[in-house]
């Protein structure tokens, strides 16, 4: 085993190379045992016949749309604003910087409530709606409202960072070369930051997917209609323990191979950068 | 011909400066860094807006706020070649020739023409297909250089095209531009720090200093106390 800078073959270094060892193993057992748990806590037959259950199919189904069109949202109406936002200077551009990062910081339950708040039947925007018929909360609408307001901004600070990185010169060259500001940016600045903003979008897939706090609290739980796979992970926790179960072995699964991909980009974007 | 009144306040002093350069004619700028150098070319170029001044093209103006005239970047037809040559790495040495072209929406065949002659008087004929990003730094600076001139600009500009250049590159890129300058018969500004690229390609040497052009002439008669002090 090698420390940078250390070589831990000299009797003398035995105590930091057991400590480091420790370390190492008491942090991984730390983070991986709960998710080990949940895989010994069922069996294949019990997991594939829970999975055909209407409420896991429902909430599966449920999750993964809901999660599809935030994400869809956020990259569409996200990239241009992350472009926009890195190349004009505006008043109170700070001010939109903070913003951007708040729903990170915010725990979820208040983002849920303000959102309420906001677009609830008596809310400052959803009273007015409401006189024209449109109902926002508790339907599957806020569950992608919730889910956009606490993932936008995974996306959104991956996109600024790679804007504010990228080498003016090639955009400056595709203008006096004749292309127009949409050009250059479809052309250029897209296909050369287009790794980064994958990775950026699949980590916001996985924080809509995953989102509870903010659904639970602005969109309730109403099976089929608001009810993701966190809040049946929930229900089936006090009601059915298999389910909940599965649900969560679902998620784990999917989790993993988010991380995977973010993984896999990010070392393929390694050597361009 | 290329007119330029140029004035505009930088962070730490003014540009101050108005030159022309004529067909055929190569204009080194030299200076030291922060001197107003890029500055200038981008003005020229429309990627920045001079407080004052003007800058006419082959009798057209350019820019002139006083009037309100500003010709978008796109509409100039100026072949400008960055320091870090900006090839784009995604695309290949022939879509990079043909970016311009295509922008312009000339008819496919003719684009195809228009990069085929591009690549044989660059000398990148076994490079055609590859991806511009795996070039060496003086096969990037000929792919740039040829993506600029098959616009047919009026103008061609390069910030510092040698600095980075081995010997050998940096002798094909000066011969190429030369060449390139005479055949289209349109002015050149080049700007370098070294004054052996004014005596090698240079018609004229315009040296400035914190924004102001402090001398003026033919490469050869540069004074060597004049180049110490403003070009390191």
């Amino acid at each position: 085993m090698r420390i940078t800078g250390i070589t831990l073959g000299k009797k003398r270094y035995i105590p930091t190379y057991i400590a480091a060892c420790l370390l190492i193993v008491v942090v991984t057992l730390y983070l991986a045992l709960p998710v080990i748990a949940l895989f010994f806590r069922t069996t294949p037959e019990l997991f594939w016949t829970s999975l055909s259950d209407p409420l896991v199919i429902s909430a599966l189904w449920l999750s993964l749309t809901t999660s599809v069109i935030s994400l869809v949202v956020v990259i569409l109406v996200g990239t241009p604003f992350a472009y926009i936002h890195c190349r004009a200077t505006y008043p109170g551009k700070v001010l939109v910087d903070t913003l951007i990062d708040l729903p990170l910081v915010l725990p979820p339950a208040v983002a849920g409530f303000a959102l309420l708040v906001l677009y609830g039947r008596m809310g400052l925007i959803g009273r007015y709606l409401n006189m024209m018929g449109i109902s926002v909360a508790f339907t599957t609408l806020a569950v992608i409202m919730a889910q956009i307001f606490v993932a936008s901004p995974f996306y959104l600070r991956q996109a600024k960072s790679l804007f504010e990185q990228f080498d003016q010169s090639y955009e400056h060259t595709a203008r006096t070369l004749g292309a127009s500001p949409l050009r250059t940016f479809m052309t250029i600045t897209l296909p050369l930051t287009a790794g980064g903003l994958v990775s950026g979008a699949v980590m916001t897939f996985g924080r809509a997917l995953g989102e509870f706090g903010a659904t639970i609290m602005f969109a309730g739980n109403l099976p089929g209609v608001t009810q993701t796979m966190p809040l049946a992970v929930y229900v089936g926790m006090e009601h059915n323990f298999n389910l909940g179960l599965t649900i969560s072995i679902l998620l784990v699964i999917l989790s993993f191979a988010i991380m995977i991909t973010v993984r896999l980009l990010t070392r393929k974007e390694a050597p361009r950068a | 011909m290329l007119e330029a009144v140029i004035r505009k306040q930088l962070r730490d002093f003014p540009l101050d400066l108005s030159f022309s350069v004529g067909p055929k004619e190569i204009l080194i700028l030299m200076g030291a860094n922060g001197s107003g150098k890029s500055t200038t070319l981008n003005i020229i170029a429309g990627l920045l807006q001079p407080d004052a001044g003007s800058v006419c093209l082959d009798n057209i103006t350019l820019c002139d706020p006083a009037q309100g005239v500003c010709i978008p970047v796109e509409e100039r037809r100026i072949g400008y070649v960055f320091q870090n040559s900006a090839v784009f790495p995604h695309l290949t040495v022939r879509e990079n020739i043909a970016y311009g072209l295509r922008a312009r929406r000339l008819p496919r065949n003719e684009i195809a023409g228009h990069v085929d002659r591009m690549i044989e008087l660059m000398h990148l004929e076994d490079l055609g297909q590859i991806r511009a990003g795996n070039l060496s730094g003086g096969q990037k600076q000929r792919v740039a250089l040829g993506r600029a001139i098959a616009i047919r600009p009026a103008l061609l500009m390069l910030d510092e095209p040698f600095t980075s250049l081995d010997a050998e590159s940096s002798r094909t890129v000066k011969d190429l531009t030369r060449m390139v300058v005479d055949e289209l018969k349109i002015p050149c500004i080049i700007i370098s720090h070294h004054i052996t690229d004014g005596t090698d390609i240079g018609d004229r040497v315009l040296l400035l200093h914190s924004g102001k052009p402090v001398w003026g002439g033919r490469p050869e008669d540069i004074p060597g106390d004049v180049s110490v002090c403003h070009c390191r």
